[in-house]
């Protein structure tokens, strides 16, 4: 199945942590934040809402339930359609990712900015002087 | 992944208690089904030693519960909307607080009677001053710095009067002030993420009013026709009914590509479009006494608009939720002509 937009990154998050295995809604949120390297802390309410969202598009559904220290965990688990979205969004955001290594690559050392100093091909533009721009039709 | 925190320590506890009160927004029977499980994953994740949620816990559970309840009716429209009527609310806020400024405020006080607070005839330069600065936020800073401003444009439109209540200087009427607290409280839910249109509008909108401001001014050749906010009422009823128009026209154009959401937008604007047209509604209704209606006739008049605004989203809402329990019924009655397999209504939604 392809998913016709690109999925909002706490969507993408949520069903990477499914992918695994099946989750109750603590472990989701943690795992999520734990993907994210901590930025992204989703809050219960717009969790639970999310995954009704997911399981109402068919892909998340409900695994099994249990009571542990009085408190009640319901686990979800990814289904086959929700693996393909998850499946196919990875594949496009790993073509991005290898376009934008290619070019990053490909770019000459020892570039001059604008202000006639030299950096080197690994420079982030904005958090620096910006790089000159490689004239359209150069090497990718 | 991290431990959660032991059960015993909050269960049954305060804490627990006010996670539950905060459970009101949501449906009932979602309550019955979800709540424990929502509950127990806030208690799982809180800091040891809380004993209220915090007020960001609070805005979660309260917004999820409004678009569970939302989602219930199929009216999920109604929040996509919100953007959009917030945009168009700050539009029209920037184009009056142009208008304003400049044919009122700047004019010469003794037109209006009144002594002038500085170079401005009345305070309400002030709040038209500070809505220009939300929409330039809007153009250049974060949408969340731009809700943040609009959040400072609508205190600033609530202070004003009342400083000038109190300090006795001149402040804009009761007929400006109540569409601008109306369209400030759409303007709060501005996108986050806002599309270059978004952000182009702002500067364009104010710079249109003020080349129209000077080409009519010039027009006049030294004639005065707007001198005091008395002479404004006809032009800010053309306002709002201009910003109802253009939102029908984009929700129009949306609801052809199978999107509400402009439609929704519209019927949330509909208010503070009525609203900036309660001074004419009401001379025409009840007549004049000394060049516009009284106090009490306007607030009769605007409150009259409230309501009907109110109830006009209510009645969309019962419409819509009616239309979505049929269709609904109806995919669950119908049964798959080929293997006679039923869908099962799913839990939790």
């Amino acid at each position: 199945m392809a998913t016709p937009t690109p999925l909002r990154e706490p969507t993408f998050l949520i069903l990477t942590a499914l992918a695994r295995e099946s989750m109750h809604g603590y472990g989701i949120v943690s795992d999520v934040a734990a993907l994210s390297g901590g930025r992204l802390a989703l809050r219960p309410g717009t969790l639970y809402g999310a995954l009704d969202r997911l399981t109402d598009e068919g892909l998340v559904e409900r695994d099994r339930e249990e009571v542990v220290e009085g408190r009640l965990r319901r686990y979800y688990r990814l289904t086959e359609a929700g693996r393909s979205v998850l499946t196919a969004e990875t594949e496009r955001l790993r073509r991005n990712v290898e376009a934008a290594t290619q070019r990053l690559r490909a770019r000459p050392a020892g570039t001059r900015t604008a202000d006639g100093t030299s950096r080197g091909p690994l420079t982030i533009p904005g958090t620096a002087a910006r790089p000159i721009l490689r004239p359209t039709g150069g090497p990718a | 992944m991290n431990q959660p925190n032991p059960a015993p320590e909050h269960t049954g506890s305060p804490l627990e208690s006010r996670y539950r009160r905060l459970l009101w927004a949501y449906p009932g029977d979602y309550q019955a089904e979800r709540g424990d499980e929502i509950v127990g994953t806030y208690l799982d994740t809180v800091d040891p030693g809380r004993r209220w949620p915090s007020p960001h816990d609070a805005v979660d559970l309260l917004g999820a519960g409004l678009r569970e309840r939302l989602r219930g009716y199929g009216a999920l429209g109604l929040l996509a909307a919100l953007p959009l009527a917030a945009t168009a609310a700050l539009n029209t806020l920037v184009a009056v607080s142009a208008f304003l400024l400049l044919q009122v405020e700047f004019e010469d006080p003794r037109f209006a009677r009144l002594d002038p607070v500085g170079p401005f005839q009345t305070l309400g330069a002030l709040i038209w001053l500070g809505w220009l600065l939300v929409g330039l936020t809007a153009t250049a800073l974060p949408g969340a710095w731009a809700r943040t401003a609009a959040a400072g444009g609508l205190l600033l439109t609530v202070a004003v009067p009342l400083v000038a209540a109190v300090t006795g200087q001149p402040g804009p009427p009761l007929f400006v002030l109540a569409p601008a607290v109306a369209l400030g409280l759409a303007a709060l839910a501005l996108p986050s993420h806002p599309g270059w249109v978004a952000r182009s509008l702002p500067p364009l909108t104010a710079g249109c009013v003020t080349a129209a401001s000077v080409a009519f001014s010039a027009a006049e050749n030294g004639g005065n026709m707007f001198t005091s906010y008395g002479s404004t009422p006809e032009m800010l009823a053309m306002a709002g009914g201009l910003m109802f128009a253009l939102v029908l026209l984009v929700g129009l154009g949306r609801a052809l590509r199978a999107d509400d959401a402009g439609l929704w937008a519209t019927l949330l604007l509909v208010t503070p479009a009525g609203l900036f047209g309660a001074d004419q509604l009401g001379q025409a209704i009840w007549g004049t006494s000394g060049g516009g209606p009284a106090p009490t006739t306007f607030a009769v008049t605007a409150g009259s608009i409230l309501l009907v605004g109110a109830a006009l989203l209510a009645a969309a809402l019962a419409g819509q939720a009616a239309r979505h329990q049929t269709v609904r019924r109806r995919v669950l009655d119908d049964a798959c002509p080929t293997c006679g397999h039923r869908p099962t209504a799913m839990t939790g939604t």
